[in-house]
């Protein structure tokens, strides 16, 4: 049939000519129209948080609107794959990308339904580190306790993480690796999210929960939970008084962290990625945008394009190495 | 604490001219939005969200609460007048709202919904304004075995939604059931049923479900028979005395348990009125009239509705627990403002708690207030011409489908649902034990599964604990009352039309 094959070429034809000549002489102007900035998950989480503080933030600065659209589904996957490989590389889709869509997602499949080749950074924005929680009136009264606690008796400990692949259980392994305890004499409850996890905990139906500082932060004010260590190089401002896990001298090094990222389709014109760069550093270093921050609790740290490269592909490594070991890569 | 007066300085704030405009824009908004086939109050509260943050924090969250009981009345608006419920918590309203409109008593069903969905969003203000922390602790003790407990209790509703045939109700159950399981299982994240394909993986959206099983095959189903709309003349709008003394009964108990039950995080509208109605049918004294009109089956799951909803605040606000996928949205809305849910809320910003809390009671009246009057002109809708309304419809169908989460293999999906609704209701195979099961199902397998990890995988831990043995031992038992029952209406419908009957 030559009819239809004639007309998608006239089609490919006129969508060439309407492509190419505005998306890389123009960076100087942009943006000229409203930008998408995709968010894979649902409204009211915490990457939703953050593009909306990004959006409005980046929206008064230049002067053109910025549409936060949420495209959750299949873990984020969905929403990931509309923002890089269905979308125009010209600038105006932005995914905030974060560690379930990039490097967790990468490490625990042999075929990713999406790489790293198929993004360009500009930067990193977040790092809200993990913290372990028990609830308010438990008896272990540091990190130390509980880690000799869990040796003496795995088979006792109940512990909620979410979904069988997510922060929550990597951090876990990570430490019953380093405490030399069997992770499967463990027993692991999977709910729907850290608010789900944190009713459990709070209700005292599991004993530890695994999550990121900003995710805490709610069951912390209401005084239902303590956090006996953050799993962070340093403290973390909104936390003072919780120490490292690596100053109690339990775990070394962090393999496992709540990240968030300004990721363009690969392919995106360069000196856009620059300005977002450069808007990106400015940003985190605004007063007005760290208070924002601060109310949602989101620890701002920010990475340029090419270091941010670097630390996905380390947590690539070292997920796939934790993914394989734990038994879930596949 | 001293309530009252705080609660009069709330009072004070929320009644300033401002904030009251915000409460009346919110709820005209929130029902226009939620009248939308498929648009119910978590797409109406996401899509408005963003016109909302150009306000300062109190009049904003008041105007998102507003938009949220709004948006609820809207999705019962169409659920009884063109039997197609915006959102999952109508199903049960359609049942009985929509042969009533075709009784001409449309109205009537309307002003019930009105007033039992302001009779249990005033009642549950109250308790969150008296209880809540309190009450939010008590929630917290139910675990996973006692929440799969509650799950196999609802799971019995599906006998007696099934009164045309037994074994239909349960094949559609299955069928629900079994569309449930397309996607990424809960808790193994293994992709179930997808053939390898990106879009099945995150399964098949609710809304796009409900929008195809209910609002698109109605437009086939409409065109079809060449309908006009409703065509008998509907008089009297407001409800008579005799149908209040007749609905407030079931008002009263639609709000028990729809604010008990609400008050659990995890306990959405869409489970709780299906109970509600469940329970008013097993105690009428003539359950055969259910599904035919009755003004009790629209009174009941309204309540709960509205109850369910304000009960949900209660988590929310003394723990940041939101209970179901628009309070959720609300949080977002509260956090991006600095306003962190518990009870330190309530310490460190008593003027905004209070605010909110006395704005939850006037945006009630004002839905009230507001809604009566206007049932004339929602009812003016079903006189439109079938041939301009029905493609309307589609229109809006469609892109509710697609707001949900700005998918158009969402659009695809409630296209394929809209053939096969139409079909299914063609052959009077019930629809409501299949979305029923659709969302129970994995919920009990969560349940199922966490309670199991819990216990190191003895099943024995459903019957230790004394609250999830009630539950089952009790689920059990009224599975076998409403076999019963079943029967009995089975027999009298037949009796009295000689025809069978379908939900």
């Amino acid at each position: 049939m030559s009819c239809p094959r004639i007309r998608t070429l006239v089609c490919a034809l006129l969508a060439a000519l309407l492509l190419v000549p505005p998306a890389v002489a123009r960076a100087q102007d942009y943006p000229t129209k409203a930008i998408e900035l995709v968010v894979p998950f649902v409204p009211g989480g915490g990457t939703d948080l953050i593009a909306r503080l990004v959006a409005d933030y980046m929206g008064k600065k230049w002067g053109k609107p910025m549409l936060v659209v949420n495209k959750p589904g299949g873990g984020g996957i969905v929403g990931a794959r509309a923002a890089l490989k269905d979308a125009r590389p010209d600038g105006y889709t932005i995914l905030v990308d974060i560690h379930t869509t990039s490097s967790m997602h990468i490490g625990a499949w042999k075929t990713p339904r999406l790489v790293l080749a198929d993004r360009t950074y500009a930067a990193r924005i977040v790092r809200d580190p993990m913290v372990f929680a028990v609830k308010a009136d438990a008896p272990w009264k540091n990190f130390k306790e509980l880690s000799d606690w869990v040796k003496a008796n795995p088979g006792e400990l109940i512990w909620s993480s979410v979904g069988p692949s997510g922060p929550s259980r990597y951090t876990a392994y990570d430490w019953f690796t380093q405490i030399g305890v069997d992770a499967t004499r463990t027993r692991m409850v999977i709910t729907e999210g850290a608010g789900d996890s944190f009713a459990k905990l709070a209700g005292g139906h599991v004993a530890l929960a695994i999550h990121s500082v900003a995710e805490a932060n709610a069951m912390l004010k209401a005084g239902k939970i303590r956090l006996l260590a953050v799993l962070s190089p340093t403290r973390i401002k909104y936390i003072p008084d919780v120490p490292t896990a690596e100053e109690q001298g339990v775990m070394k090094g962090v393999r496992v962290q709540w990240w968030g990222a300004i990721a363009f389709p690969a392919g995106t014109p360069d000196p856009i990625v620059k300005k977002w760069e450069a808007a990106a550093a400015a940003m985190t270093k605004d007063p007005a945008f760290l208070a924002g921050a601060e109310r949602i609790s989101m620890n701002i740290d920010y990475l340029d394009a090419e270091r941010t490269r670097a630390f996905v592909e380390q947590e690539v490594a070292g997920y796939t190495d934790m993914a394989a070991k734990i038994g879930i890569r596949r | 604490m001293d309530v009252l007066p705080q609660l009069a300085h709330g009072f004070g704030a929320a009644l300033s001219p401002t904030n009251l405009l915000m409460a009346v824009v919110g709820s005209l908004l929130g029902t226009l939005v939620g009248v939308l086939p498929g648009l119910g109050p978590t797409a109406a509260i996401a899509i408005l969200f963003p016109l909302t943050t150009v306000l300062p924090p109190v009049p904003a969250i008041i105007m998102l609460a507003a938009i949220y009981y709004g948006a609820m009345y809207g999705g019962s608006t169409t659920a009884i007048l063109l039997n197609i419920p915006g959102e999952v918590a109508s199903v049960p309203t359609c049942l009985d709202g929509y042969p009533m409109a075709r009784q001409g008593r449309g109205g009537v069903a309307l002003g019930i919904s009105a007033i039992g969905s302001f009779f249990a969003g005033m009642l549950g203000v109250t308790a969150l304004t008296f209880f809540a922390p309190f009450l939010a602790d008590q929630a917290l003790r139910f675990g996973p075995p006692e929440y799969f407990g509650l799950m196999v209790l609802a799971f019995t509703v599906v006998a007696s939604l099934s009164s045309a045939s037994l074994v239909k109700g349960f094949a559609m159950a299955a069928l629900g059931y079994f569309l449930s399981l397309i996607g990424l299982g809960p808790s193994t994240a293994e992709p179930r049923f997808t053939f390898g394909w990106t879009p099945l993986m995150s399964g098949v959206e609710l809304i796009a479900l409900v929008v195809g099983l209910f609002a698109l095959s109605e437009v086939f189903l409409g065109l079809e028979q060449s309908r006009v709309a409703i065509a008998e003349k509907i008089t009297n709008v407001f409800p008579r005395w005799a149908d209040l003394k007749e609905a407030f009964p079931a008002i009263l108990r639609g709000t028990g348990i729809g604010f008990f039950l609400g008050l659990l995080p995890g306990c959405a509208p869409g489970v709780t009125v299906f109970m509600a109605y469940d329970a008013e049918r097993r105690i009428a004294k003539h359950p055969e009239r259910f599904g035919r009109g009755a003004i009790e089956g629209v009174a009941s799951p309204e309540s709960a509705n509205n109850a369910t909803s304000s009960a949900g605040f209660i988590p929310l606000l003394a723990l940041g627990i939101p209970a179901s996928a628009p309070l959720a949205v609300l949080l977002g809305g509260l956090l991006v403002y600095g306003l962190q849910p518990g009870p330190l809320l309530f310490q460190k910003n008593p003027d905004f708690v209070w605010t909110v809390i006395a704005s939850l009671y006037i945006g009630n009246i004002v839905l009230l207030i507001l809604n009566l009057p206007l049932i004339g002109m929602w009812v003016w809708l079903t006189r439109i011409p079938y041939g301009i309304l029905g493609p309307l419809i589609l229109l809006l169908s469609v892109l509710g489908a697609y707001s949900v989460r700005n998918s158009m293999f969402d659009v695809a999906v409630s296209l394929v649902f809209g053939a096969i609704g139409y079909f299914l209701r063609k052959y009077q195979w019930p629809l409501a034990p299949l979305l029923l099961a659709f969302i129970l199902g994995p919920l009990l397998e969560k349940y199922m599964i966490q309670s199991l990890s819990m216990s190191g995988g003895s099943p024995l831990i459903f019957f230790q604990r004394w609250l999830s043995l009630v539950l089952i031992v009790g689920a059990a038992l009224l599975f076998l009352a409403s076999l019963v029952l079943v029967r009995y209406t089975g027999r009298r419908v037949k009796e009295e039309t000689a025809e069978e009957l379908a939900l």
